[in-house]
């Protein structure tokens, strides 16, 4: 059959996977709406298809299919997402604090959609997701799904919301662009090593402007850049949000590696976890860490010149960065989430309720809860019998009820 | 190595484009962020789409080719000084010449080749008063450009706490 018949079945497909998953009971209103707005996105990928089929145009239809194509490669995934989020194996007794949190930092129309993920990390779905710009897709390891310490490290995908509603990649990519040419132009000679069939090129402001390979090299530079700068941003979200928690939540699920490369859009772990150290505001020597960076390792490829010019470029203005990223997310919290924000004060009183095999009465916000179920976890966790039941087990119930405690009050007070 | 990678010549104004000299442009921000360029891929389809039913005579607008423009280009300033620092922007650059290069267009001569200045003169006469060659010309760059936003869109994946290598090697892009 032809390119076009195969691509509207796939749609039609797509469309109709659609239909039987909104059979299914939503928790929350958020995924089903979510859904809804796909099914549309697809349906007007199905007219495309009739329109470019009454052309003469080979590649219009191509390029038309191939575009249909690539959506439901990218977007089946997120179907799957919706689909696990009506999971009671999800931490709802969360949901409620996220979305208060998320409305806070990205605006009252923002949507949650929380769901326990088939892979190890934390994630959230491209927030350049043009179906779903007001939803914040919060996906946290189904295995960890009943341990509510790792609840910090939804901080980190929540940042990618407010990295893409505060237009920052806007704001900062004139600064990664600079960055990005200052950095052609002082390793110059490194750069030729990489590319020596340039070494007949100059490094003046005329060619960087006007060479089109040069462009191509600085437009890759920054745009690594940026995705460094957008994930350190992300850590200093979490990190001002939760603190200390948030360090110990991303050393508990990531150190000391996952044994692998890491991808060149990310800082180093031992970078992100220096700068968590350094720019998150907490010393984290009192949390048992007397040096935190050290924890982390990455494995090191060595690779050619011509494939690690970039990637060094991206590296070298990640860190040079890096605390204009911690001041932006700070800036952000606490001016419009500030209420949320871990507060050190309040932790003694939730951490004596702990103790006594008690959720806490009037909890002020989630990373105060959280702070303090890490904190018992910390002092107990030597001594802790855990022959009836496990010490994450026993705190993660104490957070949850605190959680919940904290939503009825939330809930009460707003009515 | 295509000889296009290794400067970019001047572009060359058309008599035409003097029509639009007093046209001014505003660009905001030349940086084209992830989301533009996401939202942008069913823009440049749609403009595509649009311009070929203008070709067949079925339509006489492109709305989409509008919004496409006023997304990668912005509107309202002066054209000459527009174009100069939109070329200036690597980011733009190179998205705007490897859109550019669809199969059979290393051909066109100079001024074919210079889309840019014929969105300009789009934006401001309007598709209706160009012929089918030169609406062909912006279809497919329309086309080109919906190549490279899904490709990478396609090279897109969730933004875990942590991540697998996955950017796409340098040194092997388009061949060099």
């Amino acid at each position: 059959m032809d390119i076009k018949f195969n691509t509207e079945k796939k749609a039609r497909a797509f469309v109709a996977q659609i239909d039987r998953i909104l059979l299914s009971d939503f928790p929350h209103k958020a995924s089903e709406s979510a859904l809804n707005l796909v099914r549309q996105f697809f349906e007007d990928q199905l007219a495309r298809i009739t329109r470019a089929g009454a052309s003469n145009d080979r590649a219009l239809l191509e390029r038309t299919c191939t575009t249909t194509n690539q959506r439901i490669f990218e977007y089946l995934p997120i179907l799957g997402f919706l689909l696990r989020s009506t999971n009671t194996r999800n931490s709802f007794e969360a949901y409620y604090a996220f979305v208060e949190i998320a409305q806070a930092l990205i605006g009252s129309g923002a949507n949650v959609i929380f769901s326990s993920e088939w892979d190890f990390s934390p994630l959230t779905y491209p927030m350049n997701v043009g179906v779903l710009p007001e939803y914040v897709l919060l996906g946290m390891p189904s295995s960890e799904s009943p341990n509510a310490l790792v609840l910090p490290l939804a901080g980190h995908e929540l940042g990618h919301s407010v990295w893409r509603n505060e237009q920052l990649e806007n704001k900062f990519a004139p600064l990664a662009q600079d960055e990005a040419r200052a950095y052609l132009k002082a390793n110059w000679s490194n750069f030729i090593h990489a590319f020596p069939e340039h070494s007949h090129v100059q490094s003046t402001d005329e060619e960087l402007s006007n060479n089109l390979f040069l462009n191509f090299v600085v437009s890759n530079i920054m745009q690594i850049a940026l995705s460094q700068m957008e994930e350190i941003f992300c850590d200093g979200v979490g990190a001002c949000l939760f603190r200390q928690s948030y360090a110990l939540a991303f050393h508990y699920l990531l150190a000391p590696s996952l044994g692998g490369a890491r991808a060149t859009e990310y800082p180093t772990m031992q970078n992100r976890a220096n700068f968590i150290a350094t720019l998150g505001g907490v010393d984290l020597t009192k949390h048992g860490f007397a040096d935190y960076k050290s924890e982390f390792s990455d494995l090191i490829i060595r690779m050619p010149p011509r494939e690690k010019f970039t990637p060094d470029g991206a590296d070298a203005i990640g860190v040079k960065l890096a605390p204009l990223m911690y001041s932006e997310a700070q800036t952000i919290v606490m001016s419009k989430a500030g209420k949320f924000a871990a507060e050190q004060s309040a932790q003694p009183g939730i951490l004596n309720k702990f103790a006594k095999g008690l959720p806490a009465r009037e909890p002020r916000s989630l990373p105060d809860i959280v702070n303090a179920g890490w904190a018992y976890f910390q002092s107990e966790a030597p001594t802790f019998q855990e022959n009836e039941r496990e010490l994450v087990e026993w705190i993660s119930e104490l957070i949850l009820k605190s959680i919940e405690v904290l939503e009825f009050r939330s809930r009460t007070k707003n009515a | 190595m295509h000889r296009r990678w290794e400067r970019c010549k001047p572009c060359v104004i058309t008599a035409d484009a003097e029509q639009v000299h007093n046209r001014d442009y505003i660009m905001t921000n030349h940086h084209i962020s992830r989301a533009t360029r996401d939202l942008a891929v069913e823009q440049s389809l749609d403009a595509a789409i649009e311009i070929d039913e203008i070709i067949r005579g079925e339509r006489s607008d492109s709305p989409h080719l509008t919004q496409l423009v006023t997304s990668l280009i912005g509107t309202g300033r002066d054209v000459g000084s527009a174009r100069k620092e939109l070329l200036a922007n690597p980011q733009f650059s190179s998205l705007y010449h490897r859109a550019s290069m669809l199969a059979g267009q290393e051909d066109r001569s100079p001024d074919e080749n210079d889309i840019l200045s014929l969105l300009f003169l789009i934006d401001k006469a309007g598709l209706s008063q160009f012929p089918p060659d030169k609406l062909a010309i912006v279809r497919d760059f329309c086309l080109g450009l919906n190549r490279e936003l899904v490709s990478e869109s396609y090279s897109r994946v969730p933004e875990p706490a942590m991540a697998r290598s996955r950017h796409p090697r340098l040194a092997l892009a388009y061949g060099h």
